[in-house]
């Protein structure tokens, strides 16, 4: 079964470059601009198998974000993945406490990215 | 202190010569002039007079130094710092104008990458689909290399046994040659009855010279004749027949012994199965070809991967943008200050208020990096290494 993935930056060329090389692996992608959008998206449905999501975003950040998804009912195992510029040592070990999954620093090569997926979601 | 980025430029220094500089000396050669007038002393010697009148005036001159400006003096610099608001603007513009064509430009290459992306998937759907023809063509060989093989067995059974038949037959109807040996044998019975037909004849003589006691041997003797008689029209009959017999399979070995050299059926049928066999086995190696992977797996696979590594590494704009987006930031921040300084300027109240603020803004800008080379390109210019061993051992790619 297609994996789907949802992908959450204000970047424009960040979330085409993604979900253009997602799309190549066999994954399903949708994407949002922030965290706002995200969890539009999510209470649309349907519910991914993961997010990958920036940090620094306007109107809602990824850490809270995070925070929110992990709220949510039926969303608490979902795995979220952090890509992001964002260095700083005390982000980091917040996005851990609030439940992400991994922390990815930009720029990560496709098939870097790819390998990393595929140890987080079994099968796919 | 050292700038990474362009340095704005400082604008040049106003002369300190003109008029304002000669009133230093003007004041002295007066004041001078005035003390010895007015002074009851008696007559110094004029060395004397011209230390004190240069002592004096370097004293005027100190002072003339250390006197407050006016507005006057400050108003082009004031002027000088609201012009800088407009021309700090104008470059933050100039920034944003780059990151939005820089923008464009990676999208456009996105989309370029996709389309090439889908050109490829196209060629693999075909050669996908050449491949599946290739291999129903490779299965239809096969089957009918496997029937061909069939008949040829059939074929090369059939030859050896029309050859053997061929050689059988011959040696069959050479055999039958022998009942030429026949013809002596007849050709003695001919000349047996002919004997016993003289033999009758010279009895029936010996008869009729023995007259009545001979009459019953004349009897047996014309009886004898009649025989021999009988015996040679046979005998010539059997002969005419061996003859017609030996002339037959005479011309029956001969069309076979033809049919044999001339014509070589056979021998041109195995030249033909030859020709096939050696077909077969150049349709059994086209099969194999037909069938073999040829590396095109592996070859999608480095398309692949190629353009994944292409897309990862466009995400170098984005960092970009975050890094130019900061520096617009700080130009920002430079400009307000500029446009503060330029308004404290204008009174004397507000130019005692005046203090140093640029310094913390670059100290603040540490607390607004996000990352790593940010902070280390800070540490490099202002000559700190706050942070920088924590940055070089944090990996890239961290799962919790």
């Amino acid at each position: 079964m297609t994996k789907k993935i949802l992908i959450v930056d204000d970047s424009a060329t960040m979330t085409m470059s993604l979900k253009s090389g997602l799309e190549m692996s066999g994954f399903s992608v949708t994407t949002a601009s922030d965290g706002v959008q995200a969890l539009e998206v999510l209470k649309a449905g349907p519910k991914p198998d993961l997010i990958i999501t920036d940090i620094n975003m306007p109107n809602m950040g990824g850490l809270e974000l995070i925070k929110n998804v992990k709220a949510m009912p039926g969303f608490r195992f979902v795995p979220i993945l952090t890509l992001t510029t964002e260095g700083d040592a005390a982000k980091r070990d917040e996005g851990k406490r609030l439940g992400a999954t991994g922390w990815l620093i930009k720029p990560i090569k496709g098939p870097e990215l790819v390998q990393v997926i595929r140890q987080v979601l079994p099968g796919a | 202190m050292k700038t990474t980025g362009s340095e704005l430029p400082v604008p040049a220094r106003r002369s300190s010569w003109g008029w304002r500089a000669a009133v230093p000396q003007v004041l002295a050669v007066t004041a001078t002039g005035c003390l010895a007038a007015l002074l009851p002393l008696p007559s110094l010697p004029p060395a004397v007079v011209a230390l004190g009148a240069a002592a004096l005036a370097l004293v005027l001159c100190q002072l003339w130094g250390q006197r407050k400006p006016s507005v006057d003096t400050l108003a082009p610099v004031a002027e000088e710092l609201q012009q800088s608001q407009p021309y700090l603007s104008l470059m933050s513009e100039q920034l944003d104008g780059a990151l939005h064509q820089c923008e464009q430009d990676v999208l456009a290459v996105i989309d370029t990458l996709g389309g090439v992306n889908q050109a490829a998937l196209k060629q693999v759907e075909r050669i996908d689909q050449a491949t599946e023809k290739a291999h129903e063509l490779a299965a239809v060989l096969n089957e009918k290399l496997m029937v061909d093989r069939q008949l040829s067995a059939i074929l090369e059974m059939f030859v050896n046994k029309q050859e053997r038949d061929m050689q059988g037959n011959v040696e069959r109807i050479a055999r039958l040659q022998e009942v030429r040996a026949l013809g002596p044998m007849v050709e003695v019975i001919s000349e047996v009855a002919r004997h016993i037909h003289i033999l009758s004849i010279n009895a029936t003589i010996e008869a009729a010279r023995a007259g009545e006691s001979g009459r019953g041997f004349a009897v047996v003797a014309s009886e004898v004749r009649r025989l021999a008689t009988v015996t040679s029209n046979a005998a010539v009959e059997i002969s005419e027949r061996i003859r017609v017999v030996t002339v037959g399979i005479d011309q029956e070995v001969d069309d076979a012994m033809n049919a044999g050299k001339g014509d070589n059926a056979a021998g041109s049928m195995r030249a033909v199965m030859g020709d096939i066999a050696s077909m077969h086995e150049r349709f059994a190696t086209a099969s194999a070809r037909l069938q073999a992977d040829d590396g095109i797996e592996e070859g999608n696979n480095a398309i692949r991967n190629g353009l994944g590594d292409a897309l990862g590494l466009i995400q170098f704009q984005d960092v970009l943008r975050q890094r130019v987006g900061h520096v617009q930031q700080a130009l920002g921040s430079l400009n307000a200050r500029m446009a503060t300084l330029g308004e404290q300027l204008q009174t004397a109240e507000a130019r005692a208020q005046i203090t140093p603020q640029v310094g913390a803004l670059i100290e603040s800008l540490r607390s607004s990096y996000v990352m790593d080379s940010q902070r280390h390109t800070h540490n490099v210019v202002t000559g700190t290494t706050a942070g920088a061993t924590a940055a070089a051992e944090r990996p890239k790619i961290e799962l919790f």
